[in-house]
C-alpha cells in the first residue's frame, strides 16, 4: 500500500495541492494547511525533523494551521495521523504476508 | 490574304489580353500617413485602378485588422479607434497583391488606465518598460495578485509566517514584493535556479538574502528570508539566465 503523494508526512493531511518532495527531491515550499510545516523550509532552513514536528504539533492539541483554507468536513487530527501510521507501518513491512497453502496442511 | 490578316488582328489581341493580365499593379510613390491620437489616414496612389486593402495591427507578424475600400487609383483609408501613444504595422494593396507595408505611431500618451486583458495577462511575466524617473524594478507596480501568486489561499499563510522578513504591510503587498524580486533577477540577472522536474523557478538576491520560489507559470510558491547561510547553495535546480526562462512572452 502506497502513501498517497500528495499527503504531508508529518500529520497525514491527504490534500495538499502537491507533494512535499518532487522526484528529485525539491520541496514543494507548500505550508501544510493542517499542521502548518513548510516543505524545504521549516526542514532545509530551520532544521525541524517532520517527526519533531509532529509531537510539537501533538502537544500543541493538533490544533488546524490553515488560514485562507478551511478544515475538512468531519476533520479528525487523531484519525488522520492514525492512518498515517498504519501507512508508514504497511510501508516498512517488506514482503507479502504469507499465504495458506492446502499442501501445507 | 484574310487569314493573313485575321491572323496578325489574333496577335495583337492576345498580346494586348495576355498583357492586360500579367501587368502588376504598380505603386505610385509612397503611401502618405496622417495620425492622430485615435485615429489615422492612410493615402496611396497605383499605376492602374484596383482594389484597396490594408492590414494593419500592433505586431508586425499579425496584421490582423483589414479594411477594404473601391476600385481606385487613389486610395483612402480612415482607420479609427486606435490606441494613443502607439505604433501600429501596415500593409497596403489589392485583394491580389501587397504593395507596401509601413509603420506610424498615434500621437498622445500611452493610456494605461486599461489595458487589455492580454496585455494584463503578459504584464505578470514581463516587466513594464521603465519610466525615466523611476529607478529599479521594485518600483513598478505589480499586476493585482490572483495573476502573480500561485495558490491564493495559501498566500495568508505564507504572509503570517514571512511577510515580517519584508515588512510587508498586507498579503498583497507581500505577494506584489515577489512578483518585484522575480522582475529584478530578469533585469539584474540575480541567481536563478530552475527544478525541471517540476518547473519550479527559485531566485535568490545575495544583498538583501530574500529567496522565492515561483511554478512553472511563474507565479509564486513562497517568498522569505532563509536563516541557513547555506540554504541557496543546497537548492536543486539548475542555474539559469533570464533569456532561459520558459514563461517568458512569446
Amino acid at each position: 500500500m502506497k502513501i498517497p503523494l500528495n499527503t504531508c508526512p508529518v500529520c497525514g493531511f491527504d490534500q495538499l495541492d502537491e507533494p512535499p518532495r518532487n522526484r528529485t527531491g525539491g520541496a514543494s515550499m507548500e505550508i501544510c494547511s493542517c499542521c502548518g510545516f513548510q516543505f524545504g523550509v521549516t526542514d532545509d532552513d530551520q532544521g525541524v525533523s517532520c517527526d519533531d514536528y509532529r509531537e510539537r504539533w501533538i502537544a500543541g492539541g493538533m490544533a488546524w494551521s490553515g488560514k485562507g483554507k478551511k478544515a475538512p468536513k468531519g476533520w479528525n487530527p487523531q484519525t488522520q495521523l492514525g492512518a498515517l501510521a498504519r501507512l508508514a507501518t504497511l510501508k516498512r513491512v517488506k514482503g507479502r504476508p504469507p499465504r495458506f497453502s492446502m499442501q501445507l496442511l | 490574304m484574310f487569314m493573313k490578316g485575321l491572323k496578325s488582328l489574333l496577335i495583337v489581341f492576345l498580346s494586348v489580353f495576355v498583357g492586360a493580365l500579367t501587368h502588376a499593379v504598380e505603386l505610385v510613390g509612397q503611401p502618405q500617413v496622417k495620425a492622430e491620437a485615435n485615429s489615422a489616414t492612410i493615402l496611396w496612389k497605383t499605376d492602374v485602378a484596383c482594389g484597396t486593402r490594408l492590414s494593419y495591427g500592433r505586431n508586425a507578424a499579425q496584421l490582423d485588422q483589414k479594411v477594404e475600400g473601391a476600385v481606385s487609383s487613389a486610395h483612402e483609408v480612415f482607420l479609427s479607434g486606435l490606441a494613443s501613444g502607439t505604433t501600429y504595422h501596415y500593409s497596403v494593396g489589392s485583394a491580389r497583391t501587397k504593395l507596401a507595408a509601413g509603420t506610424f505611431t498615434t500621437s498622445g500618451a500611452v493610456n494605461t488606465s486599461q489595458p487589455s486583458i492580454v496585455r494584463r495577462v503578459l504584464g505578470v511575466f514581463t516587466p513594464t518598460p521603465k519610466p525615466p524617473d523611476t529607478g529599479s524594478p521594485a518600483d513598478i507596480a505589480a499586476p493585482p495578485t490572483r495573476q502573480t501568486w500561485g495558490n491564493v489561499s495559501t498566500l495568508q499563510d505564507h504572509f503570517d509566517r514571512h511577510g515580517r522578513d519584508f515588512s510587508s504591510k498586507s498579503p498583497d503587498d507581500y505577494a506584489a514584493q515577489a512578483w518585484q524580486l522575480l522582475q529584478r533577477a530578469r533585469a539584474e540577472s540575480l541567481p536563478m535556479k530552475l527544478d525541471d522536474t517540476d518547473g519550479t523557478l527559485r531566485v535568490f538576491d545575495p544583498q538583501t538574502r530574500a529567496l522565492a520560489a515561483y511554478n512553472s507559470a511563474g507565479r509564486t510558491k513562497t517568498f522569505f528570508k532563509p536563516e541557513s547561510s547555506s540554504y541557496w547553495q543546497r537548492q536543486p535546480g539548475r542555474p539559469v539566465k533570464p533569456a532561459d526562462l520558459r514563461f517568458s512572452p512569446r
